[in-house]
C-alpha cells in the first residue's frame, strides 16, 4: 500500500470513528430518545418560561412549583394506550411516595399538546382518572398555542398525528428539579430507578 | 503390496505445510484436554471428585465448545490438505483463520473460568442473560463475541475454498458433479475432496451466517432485555448453526477416508454417480428443509418439529451410506494392510454409521417423548464424534506420522485396542443411562444412578489412554513428519 | 450513453432532493428503501461513469480499502434510527444526508468495489445480508418507537420488507454462483479496463 492510501486510510478512520462517537453520544445511545435521556442526566436543562393554565383554569408557570420534585408527562386526553399507561404509573408512585411520606414534596403534572380538544373542563376529568387531590397533581395547556413548538423542542419531545385521528408521541416520564430545571428521563416501566431519583432530587439541597 | 504408505501433495507451499501442522497439534492437544473434561464430568457423578455444581457446569460448557470448536479446527485441516492439491488456496487465510480461533477461544476460555459463564455451549436463549450472580453478562457477552469471532475466521476459510473451487470448475453446480450427473457429461467427474468440501462450504457458509445474526441478536438482548427475541427462532437458529457445523466437521474429515483408505487397498476410490447423487442430496436436505421452517414457521407445530428433527438426523444419510457401502467394496477381498491408520478409518466408517440407529430411534415421535432429554441423546452423538469423527482425525494424524516409511510401535496399537474398547463401553453405558431416563445435563445423580457413572468412568478412562499415546506419538513425530512432492 | 446515465444521476438527486423528497419523508419505508439507496445510487452511477479511471483516486485509494472503510461506516452511520431522526427535524443534517449519501458513499462504493479483495467483497455481501435479517428482525422486536418521527406500525412495515429483500436477495447470490460460470469471469476481468489501469 502506497503511503498517500495509508493517509487516506487513517483519516477515513478518524473520521468515521468521530462521526460515530458524535453520532452515539459515545456509543451509549443509538436512538434519539435514548440520546435525549444521556443528555438531560449530564446536562440539567433549562426550560422557558412558559404560561399555561391548569385544569381549575388557574394560571401556572414552572417557577410555580420551585420547591418541589415535578413529574412531568405529555398527553392528549383521548388518547387510547400509552397515556393510561404512564396515568397508571404516576399514581403508584403517588402512592409508594405517599407511603414515605414524601407527598408534599412533589407535584404530578400533566401537559397537553392536543390544544384544540383539550380544554380544561378535559383535563380535569382526565386527572380525576387518578386522583381527587387537583393540587398535587396538575393537567395544563399552553395558553398561547403559538409557544408549543418551543415547549416540545425544550423537551425534546416529538408528536406526530396518525391514521387514528390521535398522535403518536414519546412515553416517557420526566423529573424536574427544584428549580425546575429538566433532571431526568425514563421509561413508565421503571418505577424503581423514577423513585431513586425523586428521592435524590428531594433531599439535593437547594443553592 | 507397497512396503509404505505415501503421503504426497505436489504443491504445498513450506507455509501452509507448518500451518496445517500448527492446527493438528493444537487439535492433539485440545482433544485431550476436552477428554479430561468430559471424564471428570463422569468422575463428578461417578461421586469421587466432589467439584460441585457451578464447576460441573463451567466444565460442560468448556467441553461442549470446546470439543464443538476443535473438531472443526482438525477438520477444516484434512480438507484444506486434501483440497489444495486440486485447487489454489490462500495460505494467509488459512493463517487468519487459527488467528480469529485462537482470539475466539481466549475470549471463551475467559467467560467460563474467570467470568463463571455456565450456560451450556448452546448458549439457549435467554439463559446466558440470567446469570444470577453465577455469571455477569459481560461474562455471557464474551462467551457470544469469542463465538463470532471463531465464525468469522471460518467464513474467511469456507469463502477461500469458494473462491479457490469457483475458479478452477466454473461454479457450485459444476464442482458438485452436476454436469456429470444430470446431462450425462463426459469429462471426468471432480475428486471426491472437490465435492466434499464444495457441500461443505455451502451449508457452512449458510450455518454461519444465521450464528452471526443469532448471536448479534443475542448480544443486544443481553444488553438491552426489553428486546425480547422469540426463543423458539432462536433456538432453531442456534441448532441450525451448530447441527450444521458439527456434521460438515464430519464431511470434511471423511475426506481423509475417501484418500487415504485407497492407499491401504491399492484400489482407487472414483466419485460414480450415486456418490455425486448422494452428495448433492444432503447438501439439498440440510438447505432446503432447514431453513424453510426456519424463516416461515415462527410458530412451529409440532409436527414440522418432529419432521424437521428427523430430516435433519436424515439429512447426512445418503453420504453415509453411499460412503459405507463404499469403504466396504474397497476393503472387500482387497488384502487391505493391517495398521493404526487403517484401523482407525474403518472404526470411523463404523461409528459414523452405528450413531445414527439411535439417531432415528430418538427422531421416533413416541420414543423421543421418553428419551429426549436423557443421556441418550449424549449417547447418540457421542457415538458418531467420538467413534466416528475423532478416529478419523487421528487417523489422518497417523498416516501423516507414518509418512513415507515412518513406523510406531505396538504402543500405539494397543492405544487402539483401549480406545475402541474404552469408546464403545463408554457409550455403551450412556445408551443405557438412557433407557434408564437418567436425565442428561445433571451434576449430581441419584444414589441408584452412581453404578452406571463408575462404569462409564472407567472407559472413560480408557479412552482418555488412548488418547494420550495418539496425541502424545503425534506431537513428538512432528518433526519427522515427510510429505513428498510427488 | 454517457449522457444519458448523467441525466440519469441528476435526475435520481433531484427526486430525492426537493419537494418530493418530503414525499419519501414522511414515510419510514420510502425513506429508508427508496430515498436513501437513490441518493447512494446517484453518487455510485456517477462514480462508475466518471471517476472510476481518476488517477488521483487510484492514488489515494490503494486496494479500496479507504474508499469501501468510507462507505461502510458512513453508509452504517445513516441505518442508525438516531441519524434518521436528526435529518428530520429541520436541523442543517438534511443537508448532510443530501450531501453524505452519494458523495461519501456511493462514489467511494463504485470506485472501491472491483478493487478490493474478492475474499473481503463476499463478506461485506455475507455481512450486509446478515445486517439486514438482524434489523429486521430487530425492528420487529422493538417495543419502542426507534424514530420518534415514525410510528411504530410503519417500523414493523420496515422490519419485514427488510426480512424479505434480505431472503430474495440471499437466494438471488446463491442462484448466482450455481449458474455463472467464474472461470471465465477471472478471464474476462483480466481484460478490464480498470485492471490495467491500477497495474
Ligand atoms: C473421552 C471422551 C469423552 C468423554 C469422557 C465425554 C464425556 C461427556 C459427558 C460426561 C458429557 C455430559 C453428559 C451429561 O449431560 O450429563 C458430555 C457432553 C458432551 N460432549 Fe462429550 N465426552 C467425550 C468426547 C466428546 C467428543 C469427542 C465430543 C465432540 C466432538 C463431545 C461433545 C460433547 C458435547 C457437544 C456435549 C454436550 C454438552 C452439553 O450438554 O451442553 N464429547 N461429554
Ligand atoms: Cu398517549
Amino acid at each position: 500500500m502506497n503511503r498517500y492510501s495509508l493517509i487516506s486510510t487513517t483519516l477515513v478512520l478518524i473520521i468515521s470513528a468521530a462521526v460515530w462517537w458524535q453520532g452515539t453520544s459515545g456509543f451509549k445511545a443509538f436512538t434519539s430518545e435514548a440520546a435525549r435521556r444521556i443528555d438531560v442526566l449530564e446536562y440539567p436543562r433549562k426550560l422557558s418560561g412558559l404560561d399555561f393554565e391548569n385544569q381549575t383554569f388557574e394560571n401556572i408557570n414552572f417557577s410555580d412549583y420551585k420547591g418541589k420534585v415535578v413529574l412531568l408527562d405529555f398527553i392528549y386526553t383521548s388518547c387510547p394506550d400509552i397515556c393510561y399507561a404512564l396515568g397508571f404509573s404516576f399514581k403508584s408512585i403517588k402512592a409508594e411516595l405517599e407511603e414515605a411520606g414524601l407527598q408534599e414534596q412533589i407535584q404530578i403534572v400533566n401537559i397537553t399538546f392536543n390544544l384544540e380538544q383539550d380544554t380544561p373542563e378535559r383535563l380535569s376529568a382526565y386527572v380525576q382518572r387518578y386522583t381527587s387531590d387537583h393540587d398535587m397533581w396538575h393537567g395544563l395547556r399552553l395558553k398561547d398555542p403559538g409557544q408549543l413548538k418551543q415547549l416540545l423542542s425544550d423537551f425534546g419531545v416529538v408528536v406526530i398525528p396518525n391514521e387514528h385521528g390521535g398522535f403518536d408521541h414519546n412515553a416517557a416520564i420526566h423529573i424536574l428539579d427544584k428549580e425546575g430545571r429538566l433532571v431526568g428521563i425514563h421509561d413508565y416501566q421503571s418505577q424503581q430507578q423514577i423513585v431513586a431519583q425523586i428521592r435524590e432530587q428531594i433531599s439535593a439541597t437547594v443553592l | 503390496m507397497s512396503s509404505s504408505i505415501s503421503v504426497i501433495h505436489p504443491n504445498l507451499s513450506a507455509g501452509a505445510r507448518k500451518t496445517l501442522l500448527t492446527y493438528l497439534a493444537i487439535s492433539a492437544v485440545v482433544f485431550l484436554l476436552m477428554m479430561v473434561f468430559g471424564a471428570s464430568m463422569r468422575y463428578e457423578q461417578s461421586e469421587w471428585l466432589g467439584m460441585g455444581p457451578q464447576y460441573f457446569y463451567q466444565i460442560m460448557t468448556a467441553h461442549g465448545i470446546g470439543m464443538i470448536g476443535i473438531v472443526g479446527l482438525a477438520a477444516s485441516a484434512v480438507m484444506w490438505f486434501f483440497l489444495s492439491r486440486h485447487v489454489q488456496l490462500s495460505t494467509p487465510i488459512l493463517v487468519a483463520n487459527l488467528v480469529f480461533f485462537l482470539i475466539g477461544v481466549v475470549l471463551i476460555l475467559g467467560a467460563i473460568f474467570i467470568g463463571g459463564f455456565a450456560a451450556a455451549w448452546t448458549f439457549l436463549y435467554p439463559l446466558p442473560a440470567m446469570g444470577k450472580g453465577v455469571w455477569g453478562n459481560h461474562a455471557a457477552a464474551s462467551y457470544l463475541v469469542g463465538l463470532l469471532l471463531i465464525g468469522v475466521g471460518f467464513l474467511l476459510l469456507y469463502l477461500d475454498t469458494a473462491r479457490g473451487i469457483m475458479k478452477k470448475y466454473g461454479n457450485l453446480g459444476k464442482a458438485l458433479g452436476w454436469p456429470q450427473l444430470f446431462f450425462n457429461s463426459q469429462d471426468e467427474a471432480p475428486p471426491s475432496a472437490v465435492i466434499a468440501s464444495t457441500m461443505v462450504l455451502i451449508v457452512n457458509i449458510a450455518g454461519i451466517a444465521a450464528g452471526a445474526v443469532v448471536l448479534v441478536l443475542s448480544l443486544v438482548n443481553l444488553y438491552m432485555p426489553s428486546y425480547e427475541l422469540d426463543p423458539l427462532l432462536v433456538k432453531n437458529l442456534i441448532y441450525f448453526f451448530g447441527h450444521v457445523f458439527i456434521n460438515a466437521a464430519i464431511y470434511q474429515a471423511v475426506i481423509a477416508v475417501y484418500e487415504i483408505l485407497p492407499l491401504y487397498t491399492n484400489r482407487p476410490w472414483k466419485p460414480t454417480k450415486v456418490f455425486i447423487l448422494s452428495w448433492t442430496l444432503s447438501t439439498l436436505m440440510v438447505m432446503s428443509v432447514y431453513p424453510h421452517h426456519l424463516l416461515m414457521d415462527f410458530a412451529m407445530p409440532k409436527w414440522a418439529l418432529i419432521m424437521g428433527q428427523i430430516i435433519s438426523y436424515m439429512s447426512g444419510f445418503p453420504v453415509l451410506v453411499v460412503t459405507a457401502i463404499g469403504a466396504l467394496t474397497l476393503i472387500y477381498r482387497s488384502g487391505i494392510k493391517w495398521d493404526v491408520t487403517s484401523r482407525l478409518l474403518i472404526l470411523s466408517m463404523l461409528g459414523w454409521a452405528c450413531g445414527v440407529i439411535p439417531a432415528i430411534v430418538d427422531g421416533t415421535i413416541s420414543v423421543n417423548n421418553v428419551m429426549h432429554n436423557t443421556l441418550w441423546v449424549p449417547g447418540h452423538f457421542h457415538i458418531y464424534l467420538l467413534l466416528g469423527l475423532l478416529p478419523m482425525l487421528f487417523g489422518f494424524m497417523y498416516y501423516l506420522v507414518q509418512s513415507n516409511g515412518n513406523k510406531v510401535g505396538a504402543v500405539d496399537d494397543v492405544a487402539f485396542w483401549f480406545y475402541l474398547v474404552g469408546g464403545m463401553g463408554f457409550v455403551t453405558m450412556f445408551l443405557l443411562s438412557g433407557k434408564e431416563s437418567i436425565p442428561r445435563r445433571w451434576a449430581a445423580h441419584l444414589s441408584e444412578w452412581v453404578p452406571y457413572d463408575r462404569i462409564a468412568s472407567v472407559f472413560a478412562t480408557l479412552v482418555v489412554i488412548g488418547a494420550l499415546v495418539f496425541a502424545y506419538r503425534f506431537l513428538t513425530r512432528l518433526s519427522r513428519i515427510n510429505i513428498a512432492t510427488s | 450513453m454517457s449522457r444519458s446515465i448523467l441525466f440519469f444521476v441528476l435526475f435520481l438527486y433531484l427526486l430525492s432532493y426537493s419537494i418530493i423528497g418530503q414525499w419519501f419523508e414522511v414515510s419510514m419505508v420510502r425513506h429508508v428503501l427508496i430515498q436513501i439507496p437513490c441518493l447512494v445510487l446517484a453518487g455510485y452511477l456517477f462514480g462508475r461513469k466518471s471517476l472510476i479511471n481518476n488517477r488521483f483516486l487510484i492514488l489515494i485509494n490503494d486496494k479500496g480499502l479507504a474508499g469501501i472503510l468510507m462507505c461502510i461506516f458512513i453508509g452504517g452511520y445513516w441505518m442508525l434510527p438516531r441519524a434518521l431522526d436528526a435529518a428530520l427535524a429541520g436541523s442543517n443534517m438534511a443537508l448532510v444526508k443530501y450531501i453524505s449519501l452519494p458523495f461519501f458513499v456511493g462514489i467511494p462504493l463504485a470506485i472501491s468495489w472491483q478493487r478490493i479483495h474478492p475474499i473481503a467483497r463476499a463478506v461485506i455481501k455475507i455481512e450486509f445480508l446478515t445486517m439486514l435479517f438482524r434489523l429486521g428482525w430487530l425492528y420487529l422486536v422493538s417495543p419502542n418507537r426507534l424514530c420518534n418521527f415514525y410510528q411504530l406500525n410503519e417500523q414493523i412495515i420496515l422490519g419485514k420488507c427488510f426480512l424479505i429483500i434480505a431472503t430474495s436477495l440471499s437466494l438471488y447470490w446463491i442462484l448466482q454462483l450455481f449458474a455463472e460460470d467464474y472461470r471465465e469471469q477471472e478471464t474476462l476481468k483480466k481484460n478490464n479496463l480498470y485492471d490495467q489501469a491500477s497495474s
